[in-house]
């Protein structure tokens, strides 16, 4: 079961998505989010957002590149934060060679 | 396994205009595969994709819409294939712009949930395989 954002990023705004980048607030079970490097992923960065650590996993779905921002703890049960923060482009253009 | 959530999201949606505060209380619960119910800027949809891979129900339901606020919950139990995603509920808000990427400075958001429920037996990834 999981807790998450799902936000779609494309070319142009009637456009398919290109992107796919979630933010996983809670995870229980034995759940992955995408990953291009097996699993459990190996988190791709670990930024903080909100005061919330998180492990950034990375996978291709179709042509669709997808980032999940996955909640250390699992458990983020009050969250808040900016999704246009710093961190988490800073880590998307950092990790955009995939 | 019978598992519940609550779910509270204020999403501040950047430029768009704020919509003018509209409250409802306790609408008629969503229970079939694919529904929605929609509230203020808000509209929760149902998605069973999975619903044939096994055996339960879903329900989900706007608790109160306020401005950019929502409340809602959802209830589900299932049991079947523990590779297969069963159902899902996703609420979004309708009044958004889409806009080039750089235009947006920032994204607030505040999200506050609670989950209670036992017996998750689950694997696979999202969105490529599968969860439960």
């Amino acid at each position: 079961m999981i807790v998450a954002y799902d936000t779609f990023v494309g070319i142009s705004a009637s456009g398919a998505n290109s992107f796919e980048v979630m933010v996983w607030l809670g995870l229980y079970g034995s759940v992955s989010p995408l990953s291009a490097n097996g699993y459990p992923f190996t988190p791709i960065a670990s930024p903080t957002i909100g005061g919330v650590a998180f492990d950034l996993a990375y996978g291709l779905n179709g042509n669709v590149k997808v980032y999940s921002f996955v909640a250390h703890s699992h458990a983020a049960t009050a969250f808040s934060g900016d999704l246009v923060s710093s961190a988490v482009s800073s880590c998307i253009s950092s990790t955009s060679r995939h | 396994m019978q598992l519940t959530t609550l779910l509270l999201v204020a999403a501040t949606a950047l430029a768009a205009p704020t919509p003018s505060a509209t409250i409802e209380e306790r609408a008629t619960e969503q229970c079939g595969q694919y529904q929605s119910q929609s509230s203020g800027a808000y509209t929760l949809s149902t998605n069973g994709w999975g619903w044939s891979s096994g055996t339960g129900s879903q329900c989900s339901e706007i608790d109160s819409a306020s401005g950019n606020t929502i409340a809602w919950d959802t209830t589900w139990t299932w049991s079947g294939t523990t590779t297969q995603v069963k159902s899902y509920t996703n609420v979004q808000q309708n009044s958004y712009t889409k806009k080039q990427l750089s235009q947006y400075t920032s994204m607030p958001t505040t999200w506050d949930w609670s989950y209670t429920g036992t017996g998750l037996s689950c694997n696979g990834e999202l969105p490529y395989i599968s969860t439960c």
